[in-house]
């Protein structure tokens, strides 16, 4: 999937951003945009100006994500070149054989793998895929399920026509209808609940099913009306993290996928890369070919596991506690990166003992800001080397030979040590950060983990010995503390000199990573005078249906849109989340394939396979792919681009939603960002793929990131939440890394006595969340869903493999079969996640799961889930 | 010349692109793969083997036709409906094979697949190579090393996009071929030799 800039999953809805939304300088400044959010964040007017955009955008680019919009038109230092427009792939409707034609499309699945394939089709009809050579072989790809797209095409799931519910929600009984019958229906109800409740009672909720930038045609549409973004909150924590700490990935902008070649260790954290990582599992071969050293750390004997030079089984949810464990040993035993510290990261900063907020020039009277140097105060500041004079209001550093100033002009600064600056008591955050993690023993971090100390300190000096590269997983993410081990992995990442540096990087989970350049869909969504209404996530629903408000704006939802997604098999605490939906006036769903979601709809909007429409993406890789399209539209599907105009229209709101498709594409790389890559709509028709960043690519290299101090951020003066609702986060304790116990998955919890077993998900080889569901080759290939549990405690159980079992508490229940399987650490189960309620041979896994959340990222923590299981 | 296939399951992550590779090119009917990826020490896909934590296994193990030297299916063929070509390939003929499943029984690999009743398939135009094989009701058939590919010049379809890059093909009576410059000082093994059907199929360790 694509990743925005600076966080958000995939999506979005809502928010805009305007021009250079997701300029570097824009992007860059996550905590502003959040305290600028927290302000303001319930209706604004934008219009398309460069002004308003580096404001406004910023908090659209972080709410609403956009991995386009989040993406910078322009490049950063880091991001040198892009001569290159390398033309490649098979062509369009090149003709391999008299009958068949070959097109280049894009699987455009949440994989985050958006590989591009050629699409053969005979006689009309797509007939098969295949794969197209990219430069590096080792990025030629295309996986079992990009392989299995002709079933998809023509599907017996596929949606037809335009349906009316016919009998009562959930209960799958349809009438066809017309586009203009159902248009004029979506319209009555959106108008009918605008005039009972105001614009903001007209929600969209955008999912990850489909990554192309084309969703942002329906965010403006939900701007055009003024309603409420709803994002359904997955895997934030890493992203939100990442971006605090070096304003983009792991997610969204590590080096390029070859970077890996270069490294000696690849730590793998909670993650399983040959699954869900895959297609560039490739590069991790190579690298070890190369002699590279794979460590996996995951509770579960993962495939990657099994593969690993050295695979750490630790007790969930405390990644955190062992990374800091780590780095205290990498710092006692003399491997810290000194020179990486000072140079690259807020190591030397000094940070006030008062209040914990960096110690600037105009806390000592040294700031007037004025330009030139002039009107600096010195008073006071006989030792100071100060002479900043750019308007900036510098933290201060100390020398070596004592003095303090500005760290621009202090080229060598120290990184440790209490100091007072006239009168104001102050350590360096490098300091702090030692304190913070002095706890971190070896003995304790071996009681929380359940990994042995000697182990750790092995890890520990492994670590240090790189470059490391740290493939970031989801299996973190996915607890209510899941915020915390990606806060503490980078830290020792910059401890140990682990990042900026070629093979030495913070990569994620997806399939390639990185950022996406040159193109630009704020432009494309922008118009004058548009209208903000409020975004939230699907976390908070609950609280607005239950208090009519949030954050003290009042806030009804009575009509919802969703749109390339399938939340109720997919979002944690489907309970809840039915009851929003219970409470809906109208609920109308654009999908390609019946899904759970789809099921519970009033009125059902069929959209085309992607192969079926012209389109493209970016992100991922370094080129720009385009979409071609293969087929025409099957049945009566309609484009999202052409349902959005529909509506638009019927709102009257023709004058805002009328691009066409062509026009949008058009608008997304029309900037001089696009230009500067050698990109433009026309180009890309041309070229089918355009190269916009180097094939050695590293991210952050030079010590230079555009974070607000300018450094790789470990210490947070101000540390804000992603969404700006609910109570703020502990500034102090989340200043610096930092583990608490999971929620409720964790074996101190008296809930124990009565669910003694934490329910862990997996991505499994047949499906990615819950797209690919039905596939027949990939049903027949991997079975249904199966609920894997560790032979301890089956036996406990009497459960045998095959046998039919039942996890429950009390929030819901779901009944499949049972796999005794040593894989599974012992009081944990394993079962893949996405699959829709039919699969099931009752209930569903997310009836089962918890919708709490943590108030610093409010994402999904699934896994932080205790259940009992029985033998039925 | 013997074609013969590499399958290095070291590397091997178990993903089936393989499978799907080879059911989607060759328009393989309903329930019918050519290929498929065994989880080694269970009938499940891709459980574990041993205890928790310190003696665990997890492998795969690809396996479609051997293309043997002394293939048992031929053996004891009655309709000479299966042979060896002079490149090493294993073949049916759908026209000639009377669909009595000896082969099959004969296998020792169970890669031989019997159409029983008319095939079926998910969509009704044929999917895949436009040259993929007929399907023929009451035969037998495997894989054909995607002979079709090969006469275009393309590799088997399984092993074109393998993630694990684990598969590597081709002569191995050629000794600066790819597999024999490969298989070079790595351990290797064949399956189910005992059985005296001297399998080409190479895996290694």
């Amino acid at each position: 999937m694509t990743r925005p800039n600076v966080m958000v999953k995939n999506m979005a809805t809502g928010v805009t951003s305007g021009n250079s939304a997701m300029s570097d300088s824009a992007n860059s400044n996550v905590k502003a945009a959040n305290s600028k959010m927290r302000a303001s964040f319930s209706r604004r007017t934008f219009c398309k100006s460069a002004a308003v955009a580096t404001t406004g955008v910023v908090a659209g680019s972080l709410f609403m994500g956009s991995a386009l919009a989040a993406c910078s038109s322009k490049q950063t230092n880091n991001d040198t070149r892009a001569d290159g427009t390398s033309a490649l792939g098979n062509g369009a409707g090149n003709q391999s054989s008299q009958l068949e034609q070959v097109f280049q499309c894009v699987c455009s699945g949440d994989c985050g793998g958006s590989c591009a394939m050629n699409v053969h089709v005979r006689d009309g009809k797509v007939v098969k895929t295949s794969k197209i050579d990219m430069p590096d072989p080792l990025m030629t790809r295309i996986c079992q399920r990009g392989l299995s797209h002709a079933q998809r095409v023509y599907a017996p799931e596929r949606l037809k026509y335009p349906m009316r519910r016919a009998g009562e929600r959930g209960e799958d009984k349809w009438e066809q209808i017309s586009w203009d019958e159902a248009i004029s229906e979506v319209c009555s109800h959106f108008k009918a609940s605008i005039d009972s409740y105001g614009p903001m009672s007209v929600a969209f909720q955008c999912g990850t099913g489909n990554s192309s930038p084309d969703q942002y045609y329906n965010t403006r549409l939900l701007n055009a009306i003024g309603g409420t973004a709803i994002y359904p909150m997955a895997d934030m924590n890493g992203l939100y993290m990442a971006a605090l700490m070096v304003t983009r990935g792991p997610y969204l902008h590590g080096g390029s996928l070859n970077q890996v070649l270069k490294s000696k260790k690849i730590f793998i954290w909670g993650s399983n890369t040959t699954t869900s990582g895959h297609t560039k599992w490739s590069y991790v071969l190579a690298a070890r070919e190369k002699g590279a050293k794979i460590i996996v750390i995951d509770p579960n004997y993962t495939v990657a596991a099994s593969k690993a030079d050295i695979w750490v089984p630790l007790q969930p949810g405390t990644d955190a506690a062992l990374a800091m464990a780590m780095t205290k040993v990498i710092v006692q035993d003399g491997l810290a990166d000194i020179d990486y510290l000072t140079k690259g990261t807020v190591a030397p900063f000094l940070v006030r003992d008062d209040n914990g907020m960096f110690l600037r020039f105009s806390d000592i009277g040294l700031a007037e800001k004025k330009s030139g140097g002039e009107g600096i105060k010195l008073d006071g500041a006989a030792s100071s080397q100060a002479t900043q004079d750019d308007g900036s209001d510098p933290i201060v550093v100390i020398g070596k030979d004592g003095k303090y100033g500005d760290r621009a002009k202090i080229d060598d600064p120290v990184i440790e040590g209490s100091y007072t600056v006239e009168g104001i008591a102050c350590k360096t955050a490098y300091t702090l950060l030692l304190e913070r993690i002095d706890e971190w023993t070896l003995d304790r971090a071996a009681k929380v983990c359940d990994v042995p100390a000697d182990t750790i300190r092995m890890l520990a000096h492994e670590y240090a010995a790189g470059p490391t590269m740290n493939y970031l997983g989801f299996g973190m993410d996915h607890w209510v503390n899941g915020a915390y081990p990606y806060h503490a992995i980078i830290t020792m990442a910059f401890v140990s000199g682990n990042f900026g540096k070629p093979g030495a990087s913070i990569d994620g989970n997806m399939q390639g990573s990185m950022g996406i350049v040159g193109v630009n869909v704020g432009n494309a969504m922008a118009f004058e005078g548009m209208q903000q209404g409020m975004a939230l996530t699907s976390q908070h629903l609950p609280e607005v249906i239950d208090t009519g408000q949030l954050a003290g704006i009042p806030l009804k939802i009575d009509s919802l849109f969703v749109y390339r997604g399938n939340p109720i098999a997919g979002l944690p605490d489907l309970r809840e989340y039915l009851r929003f939906i219970d409470q809906l006036s109208f609920f109308v769903v654009a999908d390609s394939v019946m899904s759970d979601t789809v099921k519970m709809a009033d009125l059902v909007l069929p959209v085309p396979h992607w192969f079926e429409v012209e389109g493209f993406e970016a992100g991922v890789l370094p080129f720009v792919r385009m979409n071609e399209q293969a087929i025409k539209p099957l049945y009566e599907s309609k484009s999202d681009i052409d349902i959005c105009n529909l509506i638009g229209k019927g709102m009257g709101l023709a004058n805002i939603m009328n691009m066409t498709a062509d026009d949008f594409h058009s608008a997304c790389m029309s900037d001089e960002g696009a230009a500067a890559v050698g990109l433009s709509w026309q180009a890309l028709k041309e070229k089918k793929m355009i190269q916009v960043l180097p094939d050695d690519y590293v991210f952050g290299d030079n010590y230079t990131l555009t974070t607000p101090t300018g450094k790789a951020e470990f210490y947070f003066e101000n540390i804000a939440p992603m969404m700006p609702f609910g109570a703020p986060p502990d500034r102090e304790l989340l200043s610096l890394p930092h583990w608490e116990a999971p929620y409720e998955g964790w074996h101190e919890n008296p809930l124990t006595q009565k669910y003694p077993l934490v329910l862990m998900t997996h991505r499994d080889k047949a499906r990615v969340n819950s797209m690919f569901s039905y596939c027949p080759w990939l049903e027949e290939l991997f079975c249904e869903p199966t609920l894997d549990l560790n032979p301890a405690d089956a036996e406990a159980r009497g459960i045998k493999t095959g046998d039919t079992v039942r996890a429950f508490n009390d929030r819901g229940t779901v009944t499949m079969r049972a796999r005794v399987n040593p894989a599974v650490r012992p009081g944990f189960v394993d079962t893949p996640r996405g699959a829709n309620a039919d699969r099931y041979i009752d209930g569903t896994y997310g009836s089962l799961t918890t919708g709490a959340y943590n108030n610093l990222v409010q994402t999904g923590g699934w896994n932080d889930t205790l259940v009992q299981i029985e033998k039925i | 010349m013997r074609y013969t296939m590499v399958i290095d399951t070291s590397k091997c992550i178990g993903c089936r692109a393989c499978a799907v590779a080879c059911k989607s090119n060759n328009n393989l009917p309903d329930g019918i793969w050519y290929n498929r990826v065994d989880t080694v020490g269970t009938d499940e896909i891709d459980l574990a083997s041993g205890t928790y934590p310190n003696d665990l296994t997890l492998g795969f193990m690809p396996i479609t036709c051997m293309h043997c030297d002394a293939p048992a299916c031929v053996a004891v063929c009655p309709a000479s409906a299966t042979w060896k070509e002079d490149n090493g390939i294993v073949v049916i003929d759908n026209e000639k094979c009377i669909g009595c499943k000896s082969c099959i029984a004969a296998c020792p690999y169970d890669v031989r697949h019997f159409i029983d009743g008319e095939p079926k398939f998910q969509v009704d135009f044929a999917l895949g190579d436009a040259d993929a094989p007929s399907h023929k009701v009451n035969t037998t058939e495997k894989c054909t090393f995607c002979s079709n590919r090969l006469l275009r010049g393309e590799v088997p379809a399984c092993m074109e996009l393998c993630l694990g890059r684990c598969r590597i093909w081709g002569d191995i009576d050629d000794p600066a071929s790819e597999v024999n410059a490969y298989i070079k000082g790595k351990e290797t093994f064949k399956l189910l030799e005992e059985k005296g059907t001297a399998p080409a199929t190479i895996y290694i360790r």
